[in-house]
């Protein structure tokens, strides 16, 4: 601040002229600057998601992939339990795409078959997952007291059964189907959802906007849904969608030891499981399953950590 | 500090209890297993021997109680596959092998991890964030087994550099370690990441620098012990998983374990053996999560003094 | 004023960070001083660069952020990373600067202290930083006596206590000790009483002042609040979109504000002996510090706003030796005048 008026004033009084004085119009004035055009939540995560491209690749790769699923099966002239014999362990080729097993069955309908399975055990885990889970976890988050305590406690015993218990008391109950499996790997895994969905009931439920909102007098079930589950629905979308791999993962490893579904039914883990013997002289027929689930696991998280980020709140 | 002790250590045991007679019951309403009390398929000496040792003709509560009762001496019975040996020997002569793999893999998850985790958080470069990312997400992709398969045709098969089948020597653990730590290195490098790259946007990191200490110093007196504390809540669980076996690896490489254990039970449908070695496994869940707690209380006063 | 020894002198401070968005001109050429037992204050709302070009000069700014231009002249010596080698020799001085002759206390006592570590710990490691042969017993001794010095009560037993186990007036004080630790030449307070009860605002004010008295050291009060630094401060800097627009000593600010953002403040403060006066906001909102207006950053919402202002920077007009204006009224006014008298 060194510049005196004087100065100041020699340097301006040439070049500034009256008029420049004049009161500016209101019209004129930026008085309201926006900084962030307004956008929904949800139109501003699609747009995080968007520029993701390894999360919209994977999504385009899992689409391909169910609809494969659906399709190919009732479009090919092969099923998966057909066997021919004189098209035993046939490299890929014109009529079969990916070749065939040593009972020469289609490999590539066995593979969309196997999706057909692996794809419903994932879905349905989720699902179970989701309903269990969400609702268990708002319930003992929201209730809190003993019974929170009571019902965490059995979280935590049902988190102690290994997984192979369930599935075989599903197997044992239902029988060797891909039903049990979806029941078995469910069951076991919405614990997690449970535990996450109450810490961040039990968090939001002390944060000040939740409190200022029963104090303005909105009602119990007002203040769960429109501010708790709202709130949470983020953490709740991620984990969802990372149950997914990780239930297919366990039907692979299961099958892959010989428990789950029955032979000949086709799921990527028996598949593995099955060229495991052939491995040195047909390596090929190992490579599809294990394709198959790394590429759709890999998409599946892609997806997972995709939406992980659009949706943190932190990172808007 | 001691009153927190207590109280984990009785929830614990509430836990195991309410575990114990949750898997009896259920092992006795599942249609055909010797002890629903419908044992034809069973041959005639076994059922015998069942029936005289869990005392099957009495009412299920005091069945339930007598079994309590030998549990807690430590006689879960003797396994219906394999005639007259006693589950609980064949669990102490697996245990062994289970345990040392699984203290190699958490050793090889634990180091790796934290070592690839630190390194995304602090480098400057955004390659090596993306490259860390990217096997993260690879290790949480590709399943263990085959992991374990490629190592096994590549390392054993072809280049003949590592043995495939046991555990008799050193190098045996290298190729099971390995498979068995990859998603867990994938999830802990994951976790230190995020933690680390948290704790150091954390207010108190601006005061540490105000007064002078040095960069490392911050790193390591004031992100460190706040940083690591949701990776020990994820590592006790884990040391848990692990040291009761995979039973996928152990199966694949002929590990003589409680993993590959428990798959041929399941298999074979050995209710003794099914149901001692899931009371085991949640006794050893329960423990490592009352171990996890106790460290998370040394490290964070604000559990340890509530 | 008589001859006080400058210790800090910031001379055309330019800062600026990238973002995703673009670089945000955070500090634009800001220059001012501040003499041995002065209490300086620097008023402005948030994203005025009040708090930025204080961490500039403490050299805290965040990893995104860097001086673009400018001297920091502290105790003679230059401080802005320019005057070093390189980055390393820069850190290096910085470090044995930090705490030592230059100090500053924060803002939010329940963030700013490291929750795993006990009270004591955090305390002993600024004294031993710079003090570091004279051995635990000894540091522990100081730090006790450091706590009593802020009025922190029974500092033998709270020194073993972890900063969740401390109210907010009590951790406050234990931020303004690590402050304090090492006697420091200048000692920077970024809003250290926004966070707490008005009850407690006046103590740790007065233990500020108290500290500066004892010790002749510099303060820079940073404050969004024109009452806080009132009562406190020798003289104010008023920040505006990165820029001082008005400097004087504490009773010209308040009794003959220059600048209309000045005047609009003020008429925000609840002033107790003059009640019946309405309070009045100041509308709209700062400007966005990604593209830095041209002329005035206050024109937007100023209600005498002229053309000229939107075009050009209006430089500053001295009122009094001490009192300086960057405002277009001002030579507005001396044309009329001019006019009047020729």
């Amino acid at each position: 601040m060194e510049q005196s008026s004087e100065k100041m004033a020699d340097i301006l009084s040439d070049e500034i002229r009256d008029e420049d004085f004049e009161l500016l119009d209101e019209s004129e004035k930026d008085s309201e600057f926006v900084a962030v055009k307004g956008k929904t939540y949800f139109q501003d995560a699609w747009s995080r998601f968007r520029r993701n491209w390894l999360a919209m690749i994977s999504l385009a790769f899992l689409f391909v992939m169910i609809v494969f699923a659906i399709v190919v099966p009732i479009l090919s002239p092969y099923t998966y339990d057909g066997m021919d014999f004189a098209q035993i362990n046939a490299l890929p080729n014109a009529s079969h795409w990916l070749g065939t097993d040593r009972f020469g069955r289609d490999i590539f309908v066995r593979i969309m078959y196997g999706a057909r399975i692996s794809l419903s055990v994932g879905f349905a885990a989720a699902a179970l997952n989701l309903v269990i889970g969400v609702a268990y976890g708002v319930f003992c988050g929201y209730v809190g007291g003993k019974t929170d305590l009571i019902l965490m406690r059995l979280v935590d015993i049902i988190y102690s059964v290994p997984i192979l218990l369930y599935v075989i008391l599903a197997m044992l109950i239902f029988g060797s189907n891909i039903f049990s499996m979806m029941i078995a790997i469910g069951i076991s895994s919405w614990v997690g959802m449970a535990r996450l969905v109450r810490g961040q009931i039990l968090f939001l439920k002390e944060q000040e906007y939740a409190q200022a909102a029963f104090i303005m007098g909105a009602s119990r079930a007002r203040i769960m849904f429109k501010h708790l589950i709202v709130n949470c629905l983020g953490p709740i979308i991620v984990n969802t969608t990372l149950i997914v791999p990780s239930a297919i993962f366990t039907e692979a490893f299961l099958a892959f030891v010989g428990i789950g579904i029955s032979l000949p039914q086709a799921s990527w883990g028996t598949m593995a499981n099955d060229a495991r013997s052939l491995l040195q002289t047909q390596p090929l027929q190992m490579l599809w399953p294990v394709l198959a689930i790394s590429l759709t696991m890999l998409s599946l998280n892609f997806i997972g950590d995709g939406l992980s980020e659009a949706l943190d709140p932190k990172k808007r | 500090m001691g009153k927190y002790l207590v109280k984990r250590l009785l929830i614990g045991a509430v836990t195991l209890l309410a575990l114990a007679t949750i898997t009896f019951f259920l092992m006795h309403a599942i249609p055909g297993s010797p002890f629903a009390g419908e044992t034809n398929k069973l041959p005639g000496v076994v059922k015998e021997r069942l029936i005289e040792q869990y005392g099957l003709n009495e009412p299920i509560h005091i069945q339930y109680i007598k079994y309590l009762g030998n549990a807690l001496r430590g006689d879960f019975g003797t396994s219906l596959n394999r005639r007259g040996r006693q589950v609980v020997d064949i669990i102490k002569s697996g245990l062994p092998n289970t345990a040392r793999l699984g203290a190699v893999a958490f050793c090889i998850a634990i180091g790796v991890g934290i070592l690839l985790g630190t390194v995304a958080a602090f480098s400057k470069h955004r390659w090596v964030n993306s490259a860390v990312a990217f096997v993260a997400t690879i290790g949480v992709s590709i399943p263990s087994f085959l992991l374990a398969l490629l190592m096994m045709l590549l390392f054993g098969v072809v280049l003949r550099w590592l043995p495939i089948v046991g555990l008799s020597s050193w190098r045996h653990y290298i190729m099971p370690g390995i498979a068995l730590a990859l998603a867990p290195i994938a999830m802990i490098s994951r976790l230190t990441k995020t933690s680390l790259t948290e704790v150091m946007k954390q207010d108190y990191m601006v005061l540490a620098r105000s007064k002078g200490t040095s960069e490392l110093m911050v790193i390591i007196r004031h992100a460190l012990k706040n940083a690591l504390i949701p990776v020990v809540t994820y590592a006790g669980p884990l040391l848990a998983t692990l040291l009761t076996g995979s039973f996928v690896i152990e199966t694949l490489f002929s590990v003589p374990g409680i993993g590959a254990e428990f798959v041929m039970s399941v298999s074979n449908r050995d209710y003794t053996m099914i149901m001692a070695l899931t009371i085991f496994y949640g006794t050893f869940i329960i423990v490592c999560n009352i171990v996890t707690d106790l460290i998370t209380a040394v490290l964070d006063p604000r559990i340890r003094l509530r | 004023m008589e001859q006080r020894k400058t210790v800090l002198e910031v001379k055309n401070l330019k800062v600026e960070f990238k973002t995703d968005q673009g670089t945000v001109y955070a500090v634009r050429d800001v220059s001012f001083d501040v003499k041995e037992g002065e209490i300086l204050g620097i008023v402005g709302e948030s994203g005025s660069g009040k708090s930025v070009s204080m961490l500039a000069v403490m050299g805290l700014l965040a990893d995104n952020g860097r001086i673009a231009d400018g001297d920091i002249i502290f105790n003679g010596e230059n401080i802005a990373l320019k005057g070093f080698a390189d980055g390393k020799a820069y850190e290096k001085r910085m470090r044995e600067i930090r705490g030592n002759t230059m100090a500053m206390i924060f803002q939010d006592p329940m963030t700013f202290l490291n929750p795993v570590l006990t009270v004591g710990q955090q305390l002993r490691e600024v004294i031993l930083n710079h003090n570091p042969d004279i051995g635990k017993a000894e540091a522990n001794r100081r730090t006790v006596e450091l706590m009593h010095r802020v009025g922190i009560p029974a500092p033998e037993t709270r020194i073993h206590q972890y900063p969740f186990e401390f109210s907010g007036g009590m951790r406050q004080r234990v931020v303004i000790a690590i402050a304090l630790a090492n006697r420091p030449k200048l000692i920077i307070a970024d809003e250290p009483t926004t966070a707490l009860d008005v009850t407690i605002q006046a103590q740790v004010l007065d233990l500020i002042r108290e500290m500066s008295v004892q010790t002749n050291a510099a303060v820079i009060m940073i404050s969004h609040d024109l009452g806080v630094v009132a009562n406190l401060c020798d003289r104010i800097n008023m920040m505006y979109g990165g820029k001082i627009v008005e400097t004087g000593c504490a009773h010209e600010i308040f009794h003959e504000p220059n600048h209309p953002y000045t005047e609009g403040l003020l008429k925000c403060v609840n002033n107790p002996e003059d009640d019946g006066r309405e309070l009045t906001p100041i509308p709209g909102s700062p400007p966005d510090m990604l593209k830095p207006p041209a002329g005035c950053p206050f024109v937007d919402r100023c209600d005498r706003a002229m053309r000229i202002c939107k075009a050009q920077m209006p430089l500053a007009t001295e009122c009094s030796d001490t009192h300086s204006s960057a405002c277009w009224l001002n030579e507005k006014k001396r044309r009329e005048e001019a006019e009047l008298h020729g």
